[in-house]
C-alpha cells in the first residue's frame, strides 16, 4: 500500500513536472518570438536596406511614392537596392534610440536637425558621412551651404555632415483669399510691413457679441505664437545666442519689441483668438491668416480652402524667417558593409528628390533642383506655384535654425512642443509673466544653458 | 508530546505540499514569465534609472539624488504636480457623482434605460484620443457646440482660467463609463426585499439613495473612488491631445510632463525620478484616503 502510493505519488509528481515543463517551453517559445532587422539582407539579386520614417498622412503618402519609384528603378537593375520602408507614427526618436542600443536600428532614417540628432552624432548612433558622400559621388558642393550647416555638429564631427539634406523649410504669410476679398483686400497685393499686415488682420477679423468669430491672424499660445516672436525677433535684430556661443541673447531689446508687437496683436487690436490647432482654424475659415511652413500646404488644399502664399512681411527692420530641414542619416551598425549601399540609395534619393520638393515638402536643398527648368512651376500633386513660390523666395531670409547642443529644446522655437521658451512665451500671452520680466527670464535660463555647456554653436 | 504529534505530522506532509507548491507555480509560469519580464525588471530597472543621467544610448552615469534635487526645484515640476493635484480634486468626486448618478438611472428603470445603459458606458469604450480630439472640437472657443448652444464666450482650452476644467469635462465624462458600470452592479446586488422593506416603513426615493443605497455601496465607493485617485493623478492622453500641458503650462499634469521633457526628450533618469515621484504620492494619497475610510461593515 505504502509502495503504491509512492508510485501514485511519483506518478502524479512526474506528470506534473512533465506538464509544468511543457508550459515553460511554450511560454518561452512564444515570449521569444521577436524579430529585428538584419543589416545587409539580401532578397534575390537585390540588397535590402531598410529606412524608417516617422512622416504620416500626406508626406508618408508622397514620400512612400519616392520609394516606390526607387524600387522599380533598381529592382534587379541600376543599384540592386530594395528599400524596405517602415513607418513608426508616434515616439519615433526613442523608438529608434532603442532600436540602436538593441542592434535592430534600420540602415538610415528620416532626419531633423535636432537636440537628437547633436546627441546621437555625440554618441556615434549616426556616422559621419561625408567620406561615404565621396565614394557613392555625391557631391556635397550641390547642396545649399544652410542645410549643410544644419547637419553639422562641430563640436563632434568638425566639418561632417550627419545627414544627407533632403529639403528646407521656412515660413510664409498664407493668406485665405475669400475672406480676404470679403474684407475688401486684394489678395494679388498681399501685406509686406508692420502697418499693412495689422491692417489686413483688422480688416478680416470678425466679431460677434463681442467674440471674434473669424481671427484675422491665427495663432496658439504655444509653438506657433513662439515661432512668430522668434521671426519677428531676428527682425529686430535679436539672436538666441551670440555669434561666438558665449552669451545668451544679443540685443535683449529687439525680443522685448516684438514681443510687445505680438501681445499687442492680441490684447490691443484683438485681432487673434487662441486656438488649439492653427491648422484646424485656417482650414474652416476661423483664421484668415496664418504664418506657417509648408508642411501645411497639403491639408489647407485638401480642406477646400481658397488660399494663396505670400512672403512673411516685415515687421522689424530686417528680413529674417524660420529655418528648419530634413534629412537622411545612417544609423551605426556593426556590419559595416551595409553603409555603402545605404549611401548609394541616399545618393538616388537626393538626386530624385523632384517629386518631394514639388509635391512633398519644402524647398529642396540642392542646387541643381532649383536651378531645374520648371521646378518653381511645377504643381506636383496639386502644389500650385501660388502655395510654392513664397516658401521657396523666403528661404533667401530663413536664418532663424535650431541652435546646436545638449540644451537645444530649450532654445526651440517650432519643432518641439512644449519647450522651455514656447512655455515662456504663453506664460506671457496668457498674461502670466509681464513683458517687462519676459526677456530678463528667459536670457537668464539661456545663459544658464549656455554656462553649463548646453549650446555647441558650429566652430566653437 | 500534544504538541510534537501534529508537528510530525506537519513536517511528514512537507515535501509533498512543498512538490505539490513547485508544480503549482510552473504552472503560474506563463503569467509569471511576461510579469517578471515586463513589469517588475522594468520597475526596478527604472528605480535604477532614476539614480543616474541616461539618454537609452550609452552607459547610465551614477548621479545620486540630483534628478529628485533637479524635480524639487523646477518650478514647472511643481506646476504639473499642482495642476494634477487640481485634476484629482475635481474629477474624482465629479466622476463619483456622475457615475452614481448613471447608475441609479439605469437601476430604477426610469424611461430609456436601456439606451442610458449604453450610452452611459459607451465613454469607456472610445480611446482617450479620440475622446480627446472630440472634446477639442466640442470646446472649441469660436465655433465649438458648447459654446453655441449655450450662448457662452468661453475660450475653453486656450485660456488660462478655463483650459484645465475643460480636461476635466472630458475626463469626467470618459471616466465615468467604467465606475458607472461599477456603481450598476452594486446596485443590482442590493436585495429587494430591503429596499421592499424600506418602503414598507415609509422611505421615499430621496431616502433610499441616502440610507439604503449609499450606505450599502460603501464598498463600491471606496473601490471606485481609489481606482479613480490612481487613474487621475497618471492623466496623460487628453491632457497631451487637448492642449498639450498650454496654455503657459496652466494643464500640465505629472505623466504629460514626465512624457514631454523626459521620455520625448530622452532624459530617462530625470523621467525615472519623476515617476517614482508621482508613485510615491499616488500611494500616500492612497493610503491616507483608506485609513479616513472607516473600515467598519455596513
Amino acid at each position: 500500500m505504502r509502495n503504491l502510493t509512492g508510485r501514485i505519488n511519483h506518478m502524479r509528481r512526474r506528470r506534473g513536472w512533465y506538464a509544468a515543463a511543457l508550459v515553460a517551453v511554450s511560454t518561452l517559445a512564444l515570449s521569444a518570438c521577436s524579430t529585428g532587422p538584419a543589416a545587409l539582407q539580401k532578397s534575390g539579386g537585390n540588397t535590402i536596406i531598410t529606412m524608417w520614417s516617422p512622416l504620416s498622412a500626406s508626406d508618408a503618402q508622397v514620400w512612400g511614392t519616392v520609394i516606390a519609384a526607387f524600387n522599380k528603378a533598381n529592382d534587379n537593375k541600376g543599384l540592386h537596392e530594395q528599400i524596405d520602408l517602415t513607418t513608426v507614427v508616434s515616439d519615433y526618436q526613442t523608438k529608434l534610440t532603442a532600436a540602436e542600443t538593441a542592434g535592430d536600428a534600420p540602415d538610415f532614417g528620416w532626419a531633423s536637425a535636432a537636440l537628437e540628432e547633436y546627441n546621437w552624432a555625440k554618441e556615434g548612433v549616426i556616422i559621419p558621412l561625408n567620406k561615404l558622400a565621396q565614394q557613392v559621388g555625391l557631391n556635397l558642393n550641390d547642396f545649399t551651404a544652410q542645410s549643410l550647416d544644419d547637419a553639422r555638429y562641430p563640436s563632434v564631427g568638425g566639418n561632417n555632415i550627419y545627414m544627407v539634406p533632403i529639403d528646407e523649410n521656412d515660413f510664409a504669410l498664407q493668406i485665405n483669399v475669400k475672406e480676404a476679398e470679403a474684407a475688401g483686400l486684394n489678395p494679388n497685393d498681399p501685406p509686406k510691413t508692420a502697418a499693412e499686415f495689422l491692417q489686413w488682420a483688422q480688416a478680416m477679423t470678425i466679431t460677434k457679441n463681442g467674440k471674434i468669430v473669424q481671427s484675422g491672424f491665427g495663432s496658439n499660445l504655444a509653438g506657433v505664437a513662439t515661432t512668430y516672436w522668434g521671426i519677428v525677433a531676428a527682425q529686430y535684430g535679436f539672436q538666441r545666442v551670440s555669434a561666438n556661443g558665449t552669451t545668451a541673447c544679443v540685443n535683449e531689446q529687439a525680443g522685448t519689441q516684438a514681443m510687445s508687437w505680438l501681445l499687442d496683436l492680441f490684447d490691443k487690436y484683438k485681432v487673434i483668438s487662441p486656438a488649439t490647432s492653427i491648422y484646424n482654424t485656417f482650414d474652416t475659415g476661423q483664421s484668415a491668416m496664418i504664418w506657417e511652413g509648408p508642411w501645411a500646404t497639403h491639408g489647407n488644399i485638401t480642406s477646400g480652402i481658397d488660399w494663396e502664399a505670400a512672403p512673411i512681411p516685415q515687421i522689424g527692420p530686417q528680413p529674417a524667417n524660420y529655418f528648419e530641414d530634413d534629412g537622411l542619416e545612417v544609423y551605426a551598425q556593426k556590419n559595416t558593409a551595409s553603409y555603402k549601399p545605404t549611401m548609394e540609395a541616399i545618393k538616388w534619393l537626393s538626386d530624385n528628390s523632384f517629386t518631394w520638393v514639388t509635391g512633398g515638402r519644402g524647398v529642396t536643398a540642392r542646387k541643381s533642383i532649383l536651378d531645374k527648368p520648371g521646378y518653381t512651376t511645377t504643381d506636383t500633386n496639386g502644389f500650385l506655384p501660388k502655395y510654392r513660390q513664397a516658401f521657396i523666395t523666403g528661404m533667401s531670409t530663413a536664418n532663424v535654425a535650431s541652435i546646436p547642443g545638449p540644451d537645444s529644446s530649450d532654445f526651440e522655437y517650432y519643432e518641439v512642443s512644449p519647450s522651455y521658451i514656447q512655455t515662456e512665451v504663453g506664460r506671457v500671452l496668457a498674461n502670466q509673466l509681464s513683458l517687462s520680466d519676459f526677456m530678463p527670464t528667459i536670457c537668464a535660463k539661456w545663459q544658464s544653458d549656455i554656462n553649463s555647456g548646453g549650446v555647441k554653436l558650429a566652430g566653437y | 508530546m500534544s504538541l510534537q504529534t501534529p508537528r510530525k505530522a506537519a513536517s511528514a506532509q512537507a515535501p509533498v505540499t512543498r512538490r505539490a507548491s513547485i508544480g503549482g507555480y510552473a504552472f503560474t509560469l506563463p503569467f509569471m514569465i511576461p510579469f517578471i519580464l515586463f513589469n517588475l525588471v522594468p520597475l526596478v530597472f527604472g528605480v535604477v534609472v532614476a539614480f543616474t543621467d541616461w539618454s537609452i544610448i550609452g552607459t547610465p552615469q551614477f548621479v545620486g539624488l540630483k534628478n529628485f534635487e533637479t524635480a524639487l526645484t523646477d518650478p514647472l515640476v511643481i506646476e504639473s504636480f499642482v495642476n494634477t493635484f487640481k485634476y484629482v480634486a475635481v474629477v474624482v468626486p465629479a466622476v463619483a457623482v456622475v457615475a452614481f448618478l448613471f447608475a441609479l438611472y439605469v437601476n430604477q428603470g426610469w424611461p430609456g434605460h436601456t439606451f442610458a445603459r449604453m450610452a452611459f458606458y459607451a465613454s469607456n469604450v472610445v480611446s482617450a484620443p479620440v475622446i480627446g480630439l472630440v472634446w477639442t472640437w466640442m470646446l472649441n472657443g469660436q465655433n465649438g457646440i458648447i459654446d453655441n448652444y449655450l450662448h457662452l464666450q468661453v475660450s475653453w482650452l486656450t485660456s488660462t482660467t478655463w483650459a484645465w476644467i475643460g480636461v476635466c469635462m472630458a475626463t469626467v465624462w470618459w471616466d465615468s463609463g467604467l465606475i458607472f458600470i461599477l456603481f450598476l452592479a452594486g446596485l443590482q446586488e442590493i436585495g429587494t426585499e430591503i429596499v421592499e422593506a424600506a418602503r414598507i416603513d415609509g422611505a421615499n426615493w430621496w431616502t433610499l439613495v441616502t440610507r439604503i443605497f449609499i450606505p450599502l455601496l460603501r464598498r463600491t465607493f471606496v473601490l471606485t473612488i481609489t481606482l479613480e485617485i490612481i487613474a487621475t493623478f497618471q492623466i496623460f492622453s487628453q491632457v497631451n491631445v487637448m492642449t498639450a500641458g498650454g496654455p503657459a503650462n496652466t494643464t500640465a499634469s505629472v505623466m504629460q510632463y514626465l512624457y514631454t521633457d523626459g521620455i520625448s526628450q530622452q532624459q530617462l533618469g530625470y523621467a525615472s525620478a519623476l515617476g517614482i515621484m508621482l508613485f510615491l504620492l499616488i500611494l500616500i494619497v492612497t493610503l491616507i484616503f483608506r485609513r479616513l475610510v472607516p473600515q467598519r461593515e455596513w
